[in-house]
């Protein structure tokens, strides 16, 4: 999104990204080798790896991380590089954003003139 | 006719011309422990009926609470001559097509066990025969046709205490199983099957061509009936399963197998939402889990027993469940 401006006033262009966040209500408990999610959005259990987990809970956080800022934390979990993982975590945004464990949002414009 | 009958009196020494005026009037009123239950009827097989399989249920007068209040009365119009049918009422609205007449027992007893499915929300109600032994419960959640109100029956009549054959009624705040006693409620093959392992047992009529084929019931015993309000902390989790001819097998499942069992199986995961989800996720790690084939009643129980003389008691692992907020979860903020 952009405001244009008018006369002498500076253009500012305003950019906005996605960010994602853990669901509210959601809760994530060790399951044997498996890990039990629960969406209050669906009411349903989901059943994830360690990997998915450790990216929920990278998501956890007060406020929303980037599709990089997730793989960031992702890789140093997995000791691997961001750009390594980004394929993984497309796919697991991909699962989570439908099931009601993860949300997008709109984070804060930055500006810049 | 309400005060001439003795809240100490049982059904079957109630005998069935008292009982029927009791029905046909305020209702007899059966306290089966989790629910109690008033029955109002006008039909004349009824009371015989009941007495088969509720016998050592007290008819209850004096209690002024009931849960659910259910009628089975003769269907009106001129089919009654015909075929004679008897309708199900529950708290005053009929909830299913009418079934002939004498068939009012199974009726009775499947629109009961449907309302205790919808209603009874402040537990986690598994679809599951549970029995009791050292004060603690094996819980068997399955789907229809795998032998489980069989197995439950079969158990009942080796000295374990039956619960419910059809509800594993777990009450997460006090963390135990509540009895929802009912006779059980044996299908076409299984009817024979347990008369021929315990000759003894105590069956009501065998009701024949009703929807799911011919239909008994086995009375729960004068000891279960006067333990219905006796929890059992979580002991075993079995997920039986007939198969005509097998050999019998009993082996562990890992706990995610438990847990979607469980989920699978509970009537009001859904509605629960979050405490449904801690209800079982507790009972999962207070509970060994395992997987039982079976063909052969007689070694299914005996092989049951021998492991469960051989498990440590585990029941006071299991955490108690705080519906409000719960323990904190691993991740996420538990918010409700």
């Amino acid at each position: 999104m952009a405001a244009e401006g008018q006369g002498t006033q500076p253009i500012l262009r305003v950019s906005r990204s996605i960010g994602y966040i853990l669901v509210s209500g959601v809760l994530v408990e060790p399951l044997g080798d498996h890990w039990a999610a629960f969406s209050p959005a669906s009411g349903e259990s989901h059943l994830i790896n360690d990997t998915s987990a450790a990216l929920l809970e990278a998501l956890a956080g007060q406020s929303p991380s980037t599709l990089g800022q997730a793989c960031e934390a992702l890789a140093g979990d997995l000791g691997a590089l961001p750009a390594e993982v980004d394929g993984l975590v497309r796919e697991a945004f991909d699962t989570f954003l439908p099931a009601g464990l993860v949300r997008a949002v709109t984070l804060p414009a930055a500006t810049t003139s | 006719m309400s005060e001439v009958v003795d809240p100490a009196v049982s059904l079957r020494l109630l005998g069935p011309e008292l009982l029927r005026h009791t029905l046909a009037r305020d209702g007899v009123k059966l306290d089966l422990g989790l629910v109690r239950l008033r029955v109002q009827s006008d039909e004349l097989s009824l009371p015989r009926q009941l007495i088969d399989v509720y016998g050592h249920f007290a008819a209850e007068q004096s209690s002024p609470w009931c849960d659910m209040h259910v009628s089975l009365l003769r269907a009106t119009g001129p089919r009654r001559w015909l075929r004679p049918q008897v309708r199900f009422i529950a708290d005053g609205h009929t909830e299913f097509e009418p079934f002939p007449a004498d068939h009012a027992l199974p009726l009775m007893e499947w629109g009961v066990n449907w309302l205790i499915g919808r209603r009874m929300n402040n537990m986690l109600l598994l679809h599951a025969g549970a029995l009791e032994r050292d004060g603690r419960a094996l819980v068997m959640p399955a789907l229809p046709g795998s032998g489980k109100s069989t197995l439950s029956a079969a158990l009942s009549l080796r000295g374990w205490r039956l619960l419910s054959d059809e509800f594993g009624a777990f009450d997460p705040v006090a963390g135990a199983f509540r009895p929802v006693l009912k006779p059980v409620a044996l299908k076409n093959e299984s009817i024979e099957v347990i008369r021929r392992f315990e000759p003894s047992a105590e069956l009501g009529p065998s009701f024949l061509k009703t929807r799911k084929g011919t239909v008994a019931h086995l009375a729960p015993s004068l000891a279960a009936v006067l333990r219905r309000h006796e929890t059992a902390l979580p002991g075993m989790l079995v997920l039986p399963r007939w198969r005509a001819g097998s050999a019998t097998v009993l082996e562990p499942i890992p706990p995610q197998v438990a847990f979607t069992s469980l989920a699978f199986n509970a009537f009001n995961y859904a509605v629960l939402g979050a405490k449904g989800f801690r209800a079982v996720m507790s009972l999962v790690r207070g509970m060994s889990a395992w997987r039982l084939e079976y063909s052969d009643l007689e070694d299914a129980t005996a092989r049951l027993l021998d492991l469960w003389q051989r498990q440590p008691a585990q029941a006071s692992a299991v955490p108690r469940v705080n519906l409000a907020t719960g323990p904190a979860p691993f991740i996420g903020d538990g918010a409700t």
